[in-house]
């Protein structure tokens, strides 16, 4: 998995790429903690190049945005397609954080 | 130093008893075209039908010093013996290492011809003394008998290995019968030596022939079918619109069962299931050209996410998970082929 990530003005953009699966997904974690480190409230994680996400990417996902909670912040999550878009609504976890088409749609409704 | 010519003859006896059933083998090893049997199983099937002799001669001696046998050798041993070669081929069925006919014939072939070499070479130290007529018949039909009895259990096996457990015994049982009959048959003083051996000889090659074409068109069958239904799966999936067909829906139904990750775990099962699946046809027709594969660190990194999403689901959520993934058997047969080309 590929994980990008730049500082935007309203919060912190992170794009993942490829697969999410119980090896990669840790590597999240380990990307979103010098953001949380340095005080960010806001992640905005762009899925629209992500093939494959698994129990483990969502609770990754859960994990951060329950850290991101702690300190006033929130998660939030952009572009999903394809088999992530059914694995969100298959879990219902599309109701647990507030999705948009795009990054800038996203940032706009912040 | 030169042998000898006592020894000479004797590594001629030998050759004359073993040669011809493992060059049966290795032929039906080499008409397997989509190369479904690793020689190091079938070097395993050898060597289970070596130990099955063991076990037999120790266990017919135990017989000859306390029971009497009123139906002589020839009905008394074929039962015992049979049985002991059978059970690596139960183990290969139970096991889902066994997904076609062809496989069936060619493991049990293996542990037949396993067992005729080693009864060959124990019985050339007590019958050292007799003619090379003698080692010619035990060669060409004793041996080849021996191969093609255990062969039949392992096609009627294979013939219902995707079925259900019982049927699947019931399979296994009837060809052990068969081959137990077709034994005590060929050691009867019913049948002569002679055409006993004809018999064998043109027998078990032709019921070969037969086996593998059945087997390869059932195999190109399949492989057909379910290449396509695979593909279908992928694309559903990956264009969001499995929640659309019944398949979706009843997976949205188990969420009233299941915490809501593990049915998404359910939907990333089928995926990996499905990506490995068609890799693992791909990876047969290949192999029917005669090309293998590298180990990729891909299917590596699949077959290792599939493992720990069954483990995350568990036996409650695989069996709610089976009406989509109908065949579990073949299912595992297609994996552990694919896991087989990964070394």
């Amino acid at each position: 998995m590929k994980i990008s990530s730049s500082k935007q003005e309203r919060g912190v953009l992170m794009a993942l790429a490829g697969r999410m699966d119980t090896v990669a997904a840790p590597q999240f974690e380990e990307a979103c903690a010098p953001w949380l480190r340095s005080g960010e409230k806001t992640i905005v994680v762009d899925l629209t190049q992500l093939e494959y996400i698994s129990s483990m990417g969502l609770g990754y996902l859960l994990s951060i945005n329950k850290k991101l909670q702690g300190s006033g912040g929130r998660l939030v999550v952009c572009g999903l397609t394809g088999m992530v878009k059914e694995v969100f609504r298959l879990s219902g976890f599309n109701k647990l954080f507030p999705t948009y088409d795009t990054a800038e749609a996203a940032f706009q409704k912040l | 130093m030169t042998p000898s010519f006592s020894e000479t003859v004797n590594l001629v006896r030998a050759g004359i008893s073993i040669l011809p059933v493992l060059a049966f083998l290795a032929g039906l090893v080499m008409l397997d075209s989509f190369k479904l049997t690793p020689l190091w199983r079938v070097a395993g099937a050898i060597v289970s039908g070596c130990a099955a002799a063991a076990v037999s001669l120790l266990l017919s001696g135990w017989w000859l010093g306390h029971w009497d046998r009123p139906l002589g050798s020839w009905a008394a041993s074929p039962p015992l013996e049979e049985i002991l070669k059978a059970v690596f081929i139960w183990w290969l069925v139970r096991t889902g290492r066994i997904g076609f006919m062809v496989e069936g014939a060619i493991y049990g072939f293996a542990a037949g011809a396993g067992f005729a070499a080693a009864e060959n070479l124990v019985y050339l130290r007590f019958l050292s003394g007799s003619s090379l007529y003698v080692w010619i018949l035990r060669g060409f039909g004793t041996a080849v008998m021996h191969g093609g009895a255990t062969a039949i259990v392992g096609i009627l096996a294979a013939s219902l290995a995707h079925g259900a457990g019982l049927a699947r015994a019931a399979a296994f049982a009837n060809g052990l019968v068969i081959a137990i009959c077709i034994h005590m048959f060929y050691n009867s003083p019913l049948l002569p030596p002679v055409p006993a051996a004809c018999f064998v000889l043109i027998g078990v090659p032709a019921l070969m022939a037969a086996i593998f074409v059945r087997s390869e068109r059932a195999l190109e069958h399949w492989m057909g079918e379910g290449f396509d239904a695979d593909l279908e799966l992928l694309d559903l999936i990956s264009s969001g619109r499995f929640s659309e067909t019944h398949a979706g829906q009843y997976l949205q139904s188990l969420r009233d069962s299941f915490p809501a990750p593990v049915v998404a775990d359910m939907l990333c099962l089928l995926q990996i299931h499905a990506e490995l699946a068609v890799r693992a046809k791909a990876e047969l027709l290949k192999r029917e050209v005669g090309l293998m594969s590298e180990p990729d660190a891909e299917v590596a990194s699949r077959l290792d996410e599939l493992q720990h999403l069954e483990e995350n689901l568990g036996r409650t959520g695989m069996l709610a998970l089976s009406p989509l993934l109908a065949g579990r058997s073949r299912r595992l047969w297609q994996l552990r082929q694919l896991a087989l080309s990964q070394g």
